[in-house]
């Protein structure tokens, strides 16, 4: 099946992208220009597979855990591939790559019902809108976690100073900083209008804008983990060591959201019908 | 035609002889011209620099190299016995082994260093201009550029901090994303905070400024490394704003205590803070490394990293002589190849000397041939000559590519009574 074939050329896309990253950190190349092309590669074939998915179901692919999947490490790849080129990107791609494999090759493993058929409740005109742009803030996330990590695993070998081949290898903690603050500057705004837009498909659905149903709770604990680092960014302008603790907590947060409630805790989100 | 290599170098040689024998820049030229007149030699190059004097040459056979050695000690005035013992000979292989390894960095005091590749290329565009290379050296010299720039691509020889000012300024990129934006601050304005400092100057930083005791000694350093002084007085005003402190002041105590930097991070926000303290004894409290954002390097740190970086680049000699090993075959192979270029031009031109000769005595002796004859009588006889010439031609190439040529140059040219030296030459002038 084409699909099939699809798949598989967008993962070896990804790990090919993360090895060849990783290639050019080891090298010290400042670009890493081949491993962005062959990314880029990786995430046209992840979208005309998406694509095809659409029309095989005739809906739009974005109803089960599966397909949530597919589009945030689609989002992941994209959103990395769209932020003005740092200096020493290697390192942060290699991650990003990494990921984007790790979500696509759990998404073909993961349950996801072929089915054409759509529960009534999920059909609304706000479903779309709110299940895309929550899953792309959790690609934000994903990669300010990424950044995030770096920038403490970067702290701490130079407060050690165990600065040896690999520690120059890592993007500067200038870099990283800036770089976690863009993703979280783009993904906490889709995340807000996944959150706005979700309450508005409740209201219409089950005639309620808010019921704390575990998902919505833990959303909310993930908002306003973010928030408290855009104040601290933004507001306090406090950059360095705390506010990229921050990112790590929050992420701990979005995974709960996203896979932890669906998958252990049920409630009227729960991807597993 | 022989490569030959005659130096000495700081491994072989005390400086004092290397002083003795080093030819400056701007005596090459003459030197060159020297040597080839009076050693008698077809092609050559010398390389002097502070660490090393060699001549590279190109002769007739394998025993010019003494007269190459007598040459340098006559040119540069130094009896025999006083140079002699250091010099090395090597020959072919050995000879292009050795002019790969220096352009490597291999051979260098600091393993890896850039300068010499440019000393190299120099020595080369000298002895160019006064045309006292050829076919031979030409090859040779670009492709051991081409070498040298391969190894330090291909391996991390000529990566890393060569010394405390450089492993200053890659940790400081390691920091901050842009030097140009940082500001920098010299407290103290010792030799060695100079040399961080334009270390840091040149990966980028900017806006430098100077605190000294002296006003006069900050005014001086500030000239120097295009910075501004301030008051020492302002130091803990200022400190905030800087991102990266140099400290190497002659104090018998810290200057830099641990709760003025506390002060200053906190009012950074945040913003980390590169703290380099090379003087002896410390500057900065020592305590103060353990401020979130605050990275204190001292001079046994730097030093460390400098160590490191050293060891790390020992360890990509082994790298870089698999690449030279490569490049010698590749080397070696198209120089055979290209041996083989003037015999078959003088084969061919004798073939088609004597082919001439019979036409015009032909000629001679039936003056009534047609036009249309004389035509088809030299169609056949260069037909006849390029049939002839066609194996032994592709032979020759075959031969002399080979690793072991089965049948000596000179041998081919007794056999067909050719002398391919006038070509050789024509063709290296060509060059």
């Amino acid at each position: 099946m084409l699909s099939d074939i699809l798949w598989i050329i967008a993962v070896t896309c990804y790990s090919a992208a993360a090895a060849a990253f990783l290639w050019s950190a080891g090298t010290f190349s400042t670009k890493a220009t081949t491993a962005k092309a062959v990314a880029a590669a990786g995430l046209l074939v992840h979208a005309a597979l998406m694509v095809l998915l659409g029309f095989e179901l005739g809906r739009v692919p974005l109803t089960n855990l599966r397909e949530s999947l597919l589009f945030v490490g689609w989002a992941v790849m994209a959103f990395f591939l769209a932020t003005r080129s740092t200096r020493r990107p290697a390192v942060l791609g290699a991650a990003a790559a990494l990921i984007c494999a790790a979500l696509v090759v759990s998404a073909s493993v993961a349950p996801g019902s072929t089915c054409r058929f759509v529960l009534p409740v999920l059909r609304s005109r706000w479903s779309v809108v709110h299940v895309a742009a929550s899953l792309g803030g959790y690609a934000g996330f994903a990669l300010a976690f990424a950044a995030g990590a770096l920038y403490c695993v970067n702290d701490s070998l130079l407060k050690n100073k165990r600065v040896g081949r690999w520690q120059t290898a890592l993007p500067s903690l200038d870099t990283l900083d800036r770089f976690a603050y863009k993703m979280v500057a783009l993904g906490f705004p889709l995340f807000t209008l996944g959150v706005v837009t979700g309450s508005m498909w409740a209201q219409s659905a089950w005639g309620t804008y808010w019921s704390w149903d575990p998902k919505e709770t833990w959303s909310l604990v993930t908002w306003l983990v973010y928030a408290a680092y855009l104040h601290v960014r933004v507001f306090l302008g406090r950059r360095g060591k705390f506010a990229n603790r921050l990112l790590l907590i929050g992420f701990a947060c979005t995974l709960i959201t996203f896979l932890g409630v669906s998958l252990f805790a049920g409630g009227l989100h729960s991807y597993t019908r | 035609m022989h490569l030959v290599v005659v130096g000495l170098n700081h491994k072989t040689a005390p400086v004092e002889t290397r002083e003795q024998l080093s030819i400056e820049e701007s005596r090459l030229p003459q030197a060159l011209n020297d040597l080839t007149a009076r050693a008698q030699i077809s092609e050559s190059v010398i390389l002097s620099t502070c660490n090393r004097t060699e001549v590279y040459a190109c002769c007739a056979s394998s025993d010019h190299d003494q007269r190459i050695a007598e040459w340098l000690g006559s040119y540069c005035n130094l009896a025999p016995q006083r140079y002699a013992p250091y010099l090395y000979f090597l020959h072919e292989r050995e000879a292009a082994a050795h002019l790969f390894r220096v352009a490597s960095g291999i051979d260098s005091m600091v393993t890896g260093e850039d300068q010499i590749l440019g000393q190299v290329k120099t020595a080369y565009s000298i002895a160019r201009k006064v045309r006292s290379t050829g076919a031979v050296l030409n090859y040779l010299f670009h492709h051991a550029i081409s070498v040298g720039k391969r190894v330090r691509t291909e391996t991390a020889i000529g990566r890393g901090a060569f010394s405390v000012g450089s492993a200053a300024a890659r940790l400081a990129e390691s920091i901050f994303d842009n030097l140009a934006e940082c500001t920098v601050m010299v407290v103290g304005a010792g030799k060695m905070a100079e040399q961080t400092v334009l270390n840091l100057a040149g990966a980028g930083a900017k806006h430098i400024l100077v605190a000294n005791r002296s006003r006069s000694h900050a005014a001086d350093l500030a000239q120097r490394c295009g910075g501004r002084p301030v008051d020492f007085g302002d130091l803990e005003a200022v400190l905030p704003s800087a991102d990266i402190v140099i400290a190497s002041t002659s104090a018998r105590e810290p200057i830099i205590k641990q709760p003025m930097l506390r002060r200053a991070i906190s009012a950074r926000r945040g913003r980390p803070m590169f703290v380099i303290d090379i003087a002896v004894p410390r500057n900065v409290d020592p305590s103060a490394a353990s401020l979130d954002g605050v990275f204190l390097y001292n001079i046994d740190d730097l030093q460390a990293v400098v160590e490191k970086d050293k060891n790390a680049r020992k360890a990509e000699i082994e790298r870089a002589e698999i690449i030279i090993g490569e490049e010698l075959e590749r080397f070696f192979q198209q120089y055979r190849a290209r041996q083989a270029v003037p015999v078959i031009s003088a084969m061919r031109s004798k073939f088609e000397a004597i082919r001439q000769a019979e036409i015009n005595k032909l000629k001679r002796r039936f003056p009534e041939l047609t036009s249309e004859q004389m035509e088809a009588i030299e169609a056949m006889t260069r037909s006849m000559v390029s049939k002839i010439c066609h194996d032994p031609t592709l032979r020759i190439k075959d031969y002399l590519a080979s690793d072991k040529p089965p049948v000596d140059v000179n041998v081919l040219c007794e056999l067909f009574g050719i002398c391919p030296d006038a070509a050789n030459s024509e063709e290296g002038s060509k060059q």
